[in-house]
Protein backbone atom coordinates (compact mmCIF):
# COMPACT_ATOMS: atom_id res chain seq x y z
CA UNK A 1 0.00 0.00 0.00
CA UNK A 2 1.26 3.48 -1.00
CA UNK A 3 0.69 6.94 0.49
CA UNK A 4 -1.26 9.63 -1.43
CA UNK A 5 0.95 12.83 -1.62
CA UNK A 6 -1.15 14.19 0.89
CA UNK A 7 -0.40 11.84 3.83
CA UNK A 8 3.33 12.21 2.72
CA UNK A 9 3.19 16.17 3.64
CA UNK A 10 1.58 16.22 6.28
CA UNK A 11 4.04 14.18 8.13
CA UNK A 12 6.43 17.22 9.26
CA UNK A 13 3.46 18.49 11.23
CA UNK A 14 2.14 15.40 12.44
CA UNK A 15 2.71 14.57 15.91
CA UNK A 16 0.26 11.25 17.04
CA UNK A 17 0.02 8.65 19.75
CA UNK A 18 0.83 5.62 18.59
CA UNK A 19 -0.24 2.13 20.16
CA UNK A 20 0.94 -1.24 19.28
CA UNK A 21 -1.36 -3.54 17.89
CA UNK A 22 -0.96 -7.16 17.68
CA UNK A 23 -2.55 -9.85 15.70
CA UNK A 24 -3.12 -13.52 16.75
CA UNK A 25 -2.88 -15.65 13.81
CA UNK A 26 -5.21 -18.55 14.42
CA UNK A 27 -4.35 -22.52 12.99
CA UNK A 28 -7.48 -21.96 11.03
CA UNK A 29 -6.31 -18.58 9.14
CA UNK A 30 -8.50 -16.20 10.74
CA UNK A 31 -6.58 -13.43 12.11
CA UNK A 32 -7.64 -11.16 15.36
CA UNK A 33 -6.35 -7.60 15.88
CA UNK A 34 -6.02 -6.60 19.45
CA UNK A 35 -3.85 -4.94 22.26
CA UNK A 36 -2.13 -6.10 25.45
CA UNK A 37 -2.07 -9.75 24.50
CA UNK A 38 -0.98 -12.08 26.76
CA UNK A 39 -0.21 -15.85 26.71
CA UNK A 40 -0.02 -18.71 29.17
CA UNK A 41 0.10 -22.14 28.94
CA UNK A 42 -3.75 -22.94 28.00
CA UNK A 43 -4.91 -19.19 27.05
CA UNK A 44 -4.48 -16.05 24.82
CA UNK A 45 -5.60 -13.46 26.30
CA UNK A 46 -6.33 -9.75 24.76
CA UNK A 47 -8.02 -7.09 24.76
CA UNK A 48 -10.70 -5.75 22.43
CA UNK A 49 -13.58 -3.05 21.96
CA UNK A 50 -15.10 -5.37 23.43
CA UNK A 51 -13.96 -5.96 26.67
CA UNK A 52 -11.20 -8.35 27.92
CA UNK A 53 -11.60 -12.00 25.72
CA UNK A 54 -9.83 -15.22 25.95
CA UNK A 55 -9.13 -17.78 23.36
CA UNK A 56 -7.35 -21.74 24.24
CA UNK A 57 -3.73 -21.62 23.08
CA UNK A 58 -3.95 -24.59 20.97
CA UNK A 59 -6.35 -22.51 17.88
CA UNK A 60 -3.72 -20.34 17.85
CA UNK A 61 -0.75 -20.34 15.47
CA UNK A 62 1.03 -17.41 16.26
CA UNK A 63 1.02 -13.85 17.86
CA UNK A 64 2.68 -11.49 15.31
CA UNK A 65 3.46 -8.71 18.06
CA UNK A 66 3.13 -4.80 16.38
CA UNK A 67 6.68 -3.79 17.02
CA UNK A 68 7.18 -0.42 15.68
CA UNK A 69 3.43 1.06 15.80
CA UNK A 70 0.36 1.84 14.62
CA UNK A 71 -0.05 -0.26 11.89
CA UNK A 72 -2.41 -2.93 11.55
CA UNK A 73 -0.12 -5.70 12.05
CA UNK A 74 -1.58 -7.90 8.85
CA UNK A 75 -0.81 -6.49 5.16
CA UNK A 76 -3.40 -6.81 1.86
CA UNK A 77 -1.25 -8.50 0.59
CA UNK A 78 -1.26 -11.34 2.75
CA UNK A 79 -4.74 -11.14 3.62
CA UNK A 80 -6.52 -13.95 2.37
CA UNK A 81 -10.92 -13.13 1.22
CA UNK A 82 -11.83 -16.18 2.78
CA UNK A 83 -10.30 -18.16 5.63
CA UNK A 84 -8.74 -22.08 5.78
CA UNK A 85 -11.73 -24.66 7.11
CA UNK A 86 -10.59 -26.42 10.05
CA UNK A 87 -11.22 -29.71 9.26
CA UNK A 88 -9.88 -33.56 11.36
CA UNK A 89 -9.06 -35.94 8.87
CA UNK A 90 -9.49 -38.75 11.71
CA UNK A 91 -11.57 -37.90 14.96
CA UNK A 92 -11.13 -40.18 17.56
CA UNK A 93 -7.94 -40.66 17.44
CA UNK A 94 -6.81 -38.10 19.95
CA UNK A 95 -4.39 -40.77 21.81
CA UNK A 96 -2.49 -41.21 18.34
CA UNK A 97 -2.18 -37.67 18.24
CA UNK A 98 -0.67 -36.98 21.81
CA UNK A 99 1.92 -40.12 21.26
CA UNK A 100 2.73 -38.40 17.60
CA UNK A 101 3.73 -34.78 19.51
CA UNK A 102 5.25 -34.99 22.83
CA UNK A 103 7.81 -32.85 25.12
CA UNK A 104 7.18 -29.84 22.51
CA UNK A 105 8.77 -32.26 19.78
CA UNK A 106 7.19 -34.44 17.14
CA UNK A 107 8.16 -38.25 17.42
CA UNK A 108 9.45 -39.46 14.26
CA UNK A 109 10.22 -42.55 15.88
CA UNK A 110 6.79 -43.14 16.35
CA UNK A 111 5.68 -41.81 13.05
CA UNK A 112 7.78 -44.27 11.40
CA UNK A 113 6.22 -47.03 13.00
CA UNK A 114 2.95 -45.81 12.16
CA UNK A 115 3.81 -45.94 8.46
CA UNK A 116 5.66 -49.70 8.40
CA UNK A 117 1.79 -50.65 10.40
CA UNK A 118 -0.14 -48.85 7.36
CA UNK A 119 1.42 -50.61 4.93
CA UNK A 120 -0.27 -53.72 5.99
CA UNK A 121 -3.35 -51.66 4.63
CA UNK A 122 -5.71 -52.02 7.39
CA UNK A 123 -8.76 -48.76 8.18
CA UNK A 124 -7.49 -48.93 11.75
CA UNK A 125 -3.48 -48.24 10.54
CA UNK A 126 -4.64 -45.89 8.31
CA UNK A 127 -6.35 -43.63 10.53
CA UNK A 128 -3.83 -43.92 12.54
CA UNK A 129 -1.12 -42.74 10.44
CA UNK A 130 -3.76 -40.04 8.65
CA UNK A 131 -4.44 -38.49 12.63
CA UNK A 132 -0.88 -38.67 13.69
CA UNK A 133 0.85 -37.20 10.20
CA UNK A 134 -1.58 -34.17 10.73
CA UNK A 135 -1.18 -33.76 14.59
CA UNK A 136 2.75 -33.46 13.59
CA UNK A 137 1.63 -31.07 10.77
CA UNK A 138 -0.40 -28.80 12.91
CA UNK A 139 2.42 -28.58 15.50
CA UNK A 140 5.12 -27.92 12.36
CA UNK A 141 2.94 -25.58 11.76
CA UNK A 142 2.43 -23.71 14.87
CA UNK A 143 6.40 -23.65 14.84
CA UNK A 144 5.93 -21.95 11.73
CA UNK A 145 7.69 -24.54 9.77
CA UNK A 146 5.50 -25.11 6.80
CA UNK A 147 7.25 -26.75 4.32
CA UNK A 148 7.65 -29.76 6.73
CA UNK A 149 4.06 -29.62 7.46
CA UNK A 150 3.25 -29.98 4.19
CA UNK A 151 5.52 -33.21 4.24
CA UNK A 152 3.91 -34.59 6.42
CA UNK A 153 0.65 -34.40 4.47
CA UNK A 154 2.03 -35.67 1.56
CA UNK A 155 3.47 -38.46 3.88
CA UNK A 156 -0.61 -39.29 5.05
CA UNK A 157 -1.99 -39.04 1.65
CA UNK A 158 0.27 -42.30 0.36
CA UNK A 159 -1.22 -43.76 2.86
CA UNK A 160 -4.76 -42.54 2.72
CA UNK A 161 -5.03 -40.69 -0.70
CA UNK A 162 -9.06 -39.61 -0.45
CA UNK A 163 -9.13 -38.73 3.15
CA UNK A 164 -10.58 -34.85 2.49
CA UNK A 165 -9.56 -33.78 5.57
CA UNK A 166 -5.69 -34.32 4.49
CA UNK A 167 -6.54 -33.40 1.07
CA UNK A 168 -7.72 -30.14 2.31
CA UNK A 169 -5.26 -29.27 4.48
CA UNK A 170 -2.60 -29.92 2.38
CA UNK A 171 -4.61 -27.74 -0.12
CA UNK A 172 -4.80 -24.64 2.30
CA UNK A 173 -1.03 -24.48 2.92
CA UNK A 174 -0.67 -24.69 -1.13
CA UNK A 175 -2.56 -21.55 -1.08
CA UNK A 176 -0.94 -20.05 1.78
CA UNK A 177 2.37 -20.80 0.17
CA UNK A 178 1.06 -19.07 -2.84
CA UNK A 179 0.99 -22.33 -4.44
CA UNK A 180 -2.08 -21.94 -6.22
CA UNK A 181 -2.15 -23.94 -9.28
CA UNK A 182 -0.34 -26.80 -7.19
CA UNK A 183 -3.34 -26.26 -4.65
CA UNK A 184 -5.87 -27.07 -7.48
CA UNK A 185 -4.84 -30.61 -7.41
CA UNK A 186 -5.56 -31.56 -3.92
CA UNK A 187 -8.88 -29.98 -4.14
CA UNK A 188 -9.55 -31.03 -7.55
CA UNK A 189 -8.66 -35.11 -5.94
CA UNK A 190 -11.04 -33.64 -2.94
CA UNK A 191 -14.15 -32.92 -5.34
CA UNK A 192 -13.69 -36.39 -7.43
CA UNK A 193 -14.14 -37.92 -3.49
CA UNK A 194 -16.93 -35.86 -2.14
CA UNK A 195 -18.37 -33.55 -4.73
CA UNK A 196 -20.59 -31.82 -2.30
CA UNK A 197 -17.96 -30.17 -0.02
CA UNK A 198 -18.48 -26.48 0.92
CA UNK A 199 -14.93 -26.20 1.68
CA UNK A 200 -13.54 -28.13 -1.22
CA UNK A 201 -15.47 -24.79 -3.24
CA UNK A 202 -14.42 -21.98 -0.79
CA UNK A 203 -11.02 -23.30 -1.23
CA UNK A 204 -10.97 -23.28 -4.89
CA UNK A 205 -12.57 -20.59 -5.21
CA UNK A 206 -9.63 -18.54 -3.11
CA UNK A 207 -6.92 -20.61 -5.71
CA UNK A 208 -8.84 -19.47 -8.32
CA UNK A 209 -9.11 -15.95 -7.60
CA UNK A 210 -5.42 -15.62 -6.57
CA UNK A 211 -4.64 -16.63 -10.12
CA UNK A 212 -7.65 -13.92 -11.45
CA UNK A 213 -9.86 -16.66 -13.02
CA UNK A 214 -12.47 -14.34 -11.15
CA UNK A 215 -15.40 -15.97 -13.48
CA UNK A 216 -14.24 -19.86 -12.10
CA UNK A 217 -13.56 -17.99 -8.38
CA UNK A 218 -17.33 -17.09 -8.58
CA UNK A 219 -18.50 -20.39 -9.84
CA UNK A 220 -16.92 -21.76 -6.70
CA UNK A 221 -17.48 -19.29 -4.20
CA UNK A 222 -21.43 -19.75 -5.36
CA UNK A 223 -21.56 -23.46 -5.41
CA UNK A 224 -20.41 -23.02 -1.68
CA UNK A 225 -23.13 -21.02 -1.07
CA UNK A 226 -25.66 -23.32 -2.08
CA UNK A 227 -23.98 -26.15 -0.49
CA UNK A 228 -23.42 -24.49 3.26
CA UNK A 229 -24.29 -20.74 3.61
CA UNK A 230 -21.58 -18.35 4.37
CA UNK A 231 -21.35 -14.99 5.16
CA UNK A 232 -17.81 -15.08 4.74
CA UNK A 233 -17.83 -16.52 1.27
CA UNK A 234 -20.60 -14.00 0.38
CA UNK A 235 -18.82 -11.31 1.11
CA UNK A 236 -16.48 -13.18 -1.27
CA UNK A 237 -18.46 -13.44 -4.06
CA UNK A 238 -19.44 -9.56 -3.76
CA UNK A 239 -15.87 -8.44 -4.51
CA UNK A 240 -14.99 -10.76 -7.10
CA UNK A 241 -18.49 -9.66 -8.85
CA UNK A 242 -17.51 -5.88 -8.42
CA UNK A 243 -14.03 -7.01 -9.75
CA UNK A 244 -15.90 -9.14 -12.42
CA UNK A 245 -18.27 -6.17 -13.09
CA UNK A 246 -15.65 -3.10 -13.84
CA UNK A 247 -12.91 -5.47 -15.36
CA UNK A 248 -15.68 -6.76 -17.82
CA UNK A 249 -14.84 -3.64 -20.56
CA UNK A 250 -10.69 -3.78 -19.78
CA UNK A 251 -8.42 -5.26 -21.83
CA UNK A 252 -6.06 -7.95 -21.01
CA UNK A 253 -2.00 -7.66 -21.56
CA UNK A 254 0.21 -10.90 -20.12
CA UNK A 255 4.30 -10.96 -19.79
CA UNK A 256 6.55 -13.95 -18.43
CA UNK A 257 5.65 -12.89 -14.46
CA UNK A 258 2.19 -10.45 -14.78
CA UNK A 259 -1.25 -10.99 -16.08
CA UNK A 260 -2.55 -7.08 -16.17
CA UNK A 261 -5.66 -5.84 -16.98
CA UNK A 262 -6.66 -2.38 -17.87
CA UNK A 263 -9.38 0.13 -18.85
CA UNK A 264 -10.02 -0.37 -22.54
CA UNK A 265 -10.02 3.32 -23.03
CA UNK A 266 -6.66 3.44 -21.51
CA UNK A 267 -3.43 4.58 -23.65
CA UNK A 268 -2.06 1.38 -25.50
CA UNK A 269 1.36 2.75 -24.65
CA UNK A 270 0.64 3.13 -21.10
CA UNK A 271 -0.15 -0.83 -20.85
CA UNK A 272 2.97 -1.62 -23.01
CA UNK A 273 4.87 0.44 -20.68
CA UNK A 274 3.79 -0.60 -17.39
CA UNK A 275 4.20 -4.09 -18.23
CA UNK A 276 7.82 -3.23 -19.41
CA UNK A 277 8.30 -1.10 -16.13
CA UNK A 278 7.18 -4.25 -14.21
CA UNK A 279 9.33 -7.14 -15.82
CA UNK A 280 12.54 -4.65 -14.77
CA UNK A 281 11.34 -3.99 -11.55
CA UNK A 282 11.08 -8.18 -11.40
CA UNK A 283 14.49 -8.57 -12.22
CA UNK A 284 16.19 -6.28 -9.88
CA UNK A 285 13.61 -7.74 -6.93
CA UNK A 286 14.41 -11.12 -7.64
CA UNK A 287 18.21 -10.19 -7.72
CA UNK A 288 17.88 -8.18 -4.64
CA UNK A 289 15.55 -10.19 -2.65
CA UNK A 290 16.79 -13.44 -3.72
CA UNK A 291 13.80 -15.41 -4.44
CA UNK A 292 11.06 -15.68 -7.47
CA UNK A 293 7.40 -15.56 -6.70
CA UNK A 294 5.85 -18.81 -8.38
CA UNK A 295 2.78 -17.47 -10.01
CA UNK A 296 2.13 -14.61 -12.22
CA UNK A 297 1.41 -11.67 -9.85
CA UNK A 298 -2.10 -9.98 -11.49
CA UNK A 299 -2.05 -6.12 -12.16
CA UNK A 300 -4.90 -3.95 -12.85
CA UNK A 301 -4.45 -0.53 -14.27
CA UNK A 302 -7.74 1.35 -12.84
CA UNK A 303 -8.94 4.70 -13.40
CA UNK A 304 -9.19 6.96 -10.46
CA UNK A 305 -13.16 6.53 -9.68
CA UNK A 306 -13.18 2.78 -10.50
CA UNK A 307 -10.40 1.99 -7.84
CA UNK A 308 -11.94 4.40 -5.17
CA UNK A 309 -15.66 1.95 -6.23
CA UNK A 310 -13.62 -1.50 -6.76
CA UNK A 311 -11.06 -1.36 -3.51
CA UNK A 312 -12.69 0.72 -0.80
CA UNK A 313 -9.95 2.23 0.22
CA UNK A 314 -9.49 5.24 2.34
CA UNK A 315 -8.49 8.26 0.70
CA UNK A 316 -5.32 8.35 1.61
CA UNK A 317 -4.26 5.20 0.15
CA UNK A 318 -2.74 5.86 -3.33
CA UNK A 319 -2.70 2.50 -5.08
CA UNK A 320 -3.33 -1.41 -3.23
CA UNK A 321 -1.97 -4.88 -3.46
CA UNK A 322 -4.30 -7.27 -1.76
CA UNK A 323 -2.85 -10.00 -4.34
CA UNK A 324 -3.30 -7.94 -7.27
CA UNK A 325 -1.62 -4.56 -7.74
CA UNK A 326 -4.40 -2.13 -8.07
CA UNK A 327 -3.27 1.17 -9.64
CA UNK A 328 -4.60 3.99 -10.53
CA UNK A 329 -3.52 5.78 -13.52
CA UNK A 330 -5.60 7.86 -14.82
CA UNK A 331 -4.58 10.66 -17.31
CA UNK A 332 -1.20 8.93 -17.92
CA UNK A 333 -0.39 8.17 -21.13
CA UNK A 334 3.07 6.64 -20.48
CA UNK A 335 4.76 5.17 -17.65
CA UNK A 336 5.84 8.81 -14.95
CA UNK A 337 8.82 8.38 -12.84
CA UNK A 338 5.74 8.80 -10.07
CA UNK A 339 3.99 5.63 -11.68
CA UNK A 340 7.57 3.85 -12.28
CA UNK A 341 7.60 4.22 -8.26
CA UNK A 342 3.89 3.21 -7.49
CA UNK A 343 4.93 0.26 -9.51
CA UNK A 344 7.93 -1.12 -8.04
CA UNK A 345 6.57 -0.32 -4.41
CA UNK A 346 3.05 -2.48 -4.64
CA UNK A 347 5.58 -5.07 -6.76
CA UNK A 348 7.63 -5.13 -3.51
CA UNK A 349 4.96 -6.19 -1.47
CA UNK A 350 3.76 -9.10 -3.43
CA UNK A 351 7.80 -10.42 -3.00
CA UNK A 352 8.05 -9.80 0.44
CA UNK A 353 4.36 -10.99 1.22
CA UNK A 354 5.22 -13.86 -0.78
CA UNK A 355 8.94 -14.26 0.64
CA UNK A 356 8.17 -14.15 4.37
CA UNK A 357 4.33 -16.19 3.71
CA UNK A 358 2.71 -13.61 4.68
CA UNK A 359 4.32 -13.16 7.89
CA UNK A 360 6.83 -9.69 7.60
CA UNK A 361 5.01 -7.41 10.00
CA UNK A 362 3.70 -4.17 8.08
CA UNK A 363 6.26 -1.51 9.07
CA UNK A 364 9.15 -4.17 7.70
CA UNK A 365 6.48 -4.59 4.30
CA UNK A 366 5.98 -1.00 4.35
CA UNK A 367 10.05 0.00 4.91
CA UNK A 368 11.12 -2.33 2.34
CA UNK A 369 8.38 -0.95 -0.51
CA UNK A 370 9.73 2.67 0.11
CA UNK A 371 13.28 1.38 0.18
CA UNK A 372 13.12 -0.31 -3.01
CA UNK A 373 10.94 2.55 -4.85
CA UNK A 374 13.91 4.74 -3.92
CA UNK A 375 12.92 6.76 -1.05
CA UNK A 376 14.67 7.74 1.73
CA UNK A 377 14.37 9.46 5.19
CA UNK A 378 16.54 12.80 4.02
CA UNK A 379 13.13 14.46 4.64
CA UNK A 380 11.97 13.20 7.17
CA UNK A 381 14.96 12.65 9.51
CA UNK A 382 15.27 15.68 11.11
CA UNK A 383 11.57 15.61 13.00
CA UNK A 384 12.31 11.75 13.84
CA UNK A 385 15.91 12.25 14.84
CA UNK A 386 14.35 15.26 17.69
CA UNK A 387 11.96 12.33 19.34
CA UNK A 388 13.95 9.40 20.39
CA UNK A 389 12.56 9.32 23.68
CA UNK A 390 8.55 9.42 22.62
CA UNK A 391 9.53 6.66 19.70
CA UNK A 392 11.81 4.96 21.94
CA UNK A 393 8.76 4.75 24.15
CA UNK A 394 7.03 2.80 21.87
CA UNK A 395 7.58 0.04 23.88
CA UNK A 396 7.94 -3.63 21.81
CA UNK A 397 6.45 -6.19 23.29
CA UNK A 398 8.33 -9.74 24.40
CA UNK B 1 -6.98 0.06 7.87
CA UNK B 2 -8.22 3.10 9.94
CA UNK B 3 -5.29 5.33 10.65
CA UNK B 4 -5.00 9.24 10.47
CA UNK B 5 -2.73 10.99 7.43
CA UNK B 6 -0.21 11.95 10.33
CA UNK B 7 -0.10 9.06 12.35
CA UNK B 8 -0.01 6.79 8.86
CA UNK B 9 2.85 9.20 7.54
CA UNK B 10 4.79 9.21 10.69
CA UNK B 11 4.60 5.26 10.69
CA UNK B 12 5.92 4.90 7.21
CA UNK B 13 8.95 7.47 8.16
CA UNK B 14 9.94 5.09 10.50
CA UNK B 15 9.39 1.91 8.93
CA UNK B 16 11.50 2.92 6.27
CA UNK B 17 14.08 4.57 8.65
CA UNK B 18 14.61 1.30 10.16
CA UNK B 19 14.85 -0.80 7.08
CA UNK B 20 17.77 2.07 6.22
CA UNK B 21 19.21 1.27 9.32
CA UNK B 22 19.35 -2.66 8.76
CA UNK B 23 20.57 -1.92 4.92
CA UNK B 24 22.99 0.61 5.87
CA UNK B 25 25.06 -2.12 8.65
CA UNK B 26 24.71 -5.51 6.61
CA UNK B 27 23.69 -4.75 3.27
CA UNK B 28 20.30 -5.61 0.86
CA UNK B 29 20.88 -9.47 2.18
CA UNK B 30 20.60 -8.62 5.76
CA UNK B 31 16.46 -7.63 4.95
CA UNK B 32 16.47 -11.57 2.46
CA UNK B 33 18.24 -13.37 5.51
CA UNK B 34 15.45 -11.45 7.89
CA UNK B 35 12.17 -12.50 5.56
CA UNK B 36 13.31 -15.83 4.93
CA UNK B 37 13.59 -16.16 9.03
CA UNK B 38 9.64 -14.66 9.69
CA UNK B 39 8.58 -17.31 6.95
CA UNK B 40 9.48 -19.94 9.79
CA UNK B 41 10.48 -18.48 13.33
CA UNK B 42 7.66 -18.07 15.32
CA UNK B 43 7.45 -14.45 15.85
CA UNK B 44 9.18 -11.10 14.78
CA UNK B 45 11.57 -10.83 17.44
CA UNK B 46 12.71 -14.24 17.34
CA UNK B 47 12.91 -13.93 13.43
CA UNK B 48 15.35 -10.42 14.14
CA UNK B 49 17.40 -12.42 16.69
CA UNK B 50 18.30 -15.61 14.42
CA UNK B 51 19.15 -13.47 11.27
CA UNK B 52 20.61 -9.45 12.71
CA UNK B 53 21.10 -10.62 16.15
CA UNK B 54 19.07 -7.79 17.25
CA UNK B 55 15.47 -7.16 19.07
CA UNK B 56 13.25 -4.94 18.19
CA UNK B 57 14.35 -2.13 20.89
CA UNK B 58 17.83 -2.10 19.63
CA UNK B 59 16.77 -1.92 16.46
CA UNK B 60 14.76 1.28 17.23
CA UNK B 61 17.87 2.68 18.98
CA UNK B 62 19.65 1.62 15.65
CA UNK B 63 17.54 3.72 13.59
CA UNK B 64 17.62 6.57 15.85
CA UNK B 65 21.19 6.52 16.07
CA UNK B 66 21.71 6.04 12.27
CA UNK B 67 19.14 8.87 11.33
CA UNK B 68 20.86 11.10 13.84
CA UNK B 69 24.35 10.31 11.88
CA UNK B 70 22.99 10.03 8.44
CA UNK B 71 20.92 13.07 8.85
CA UNK B 72 20.87 15.49 11.25
CA UNK B 73 23.84 17.72 11.07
Amino acid sequence: MRLATSATAAFLLAVSSCAAADTIVLKNGRSIEASNVTEDAAHVTYQTSAGELSIPRSIVARIDRGDFGPFPASHGAADALVSAPQVQPVPGYEDVERLAVHDKAVDSAYLARLDSDALAGTAVSIARVAAAHHAAAQFLLGQGDTDAAIAHYRRALIFAPDNIGLLLNLAVLDIRENQFTAALGPLEHARRVAPDSADTAKLMGWAYYSTNKIDQAIDEWKRAERLRPDPEVQRAVEKAERDKAEEESYREGETAHFALKYYGGAAPGLARGVLRALEEDFRNLEAQLDYTPPEPISVILYTEQAFADITRAPGWVGALNDGRLRIPVQGLNDVTPELARVLMHELTHSFVGQKSRGHAPVWLQEGIAQWMEGRRSNAAAAALGAWPRRCLSWKVPG
Amino acid sequence: MSLSDATAAIAYAWSLAAVESIISTGGVGDISRLLDRIATAPSTAAALDDALRTNCDDLLQQTVAYLKREYVR
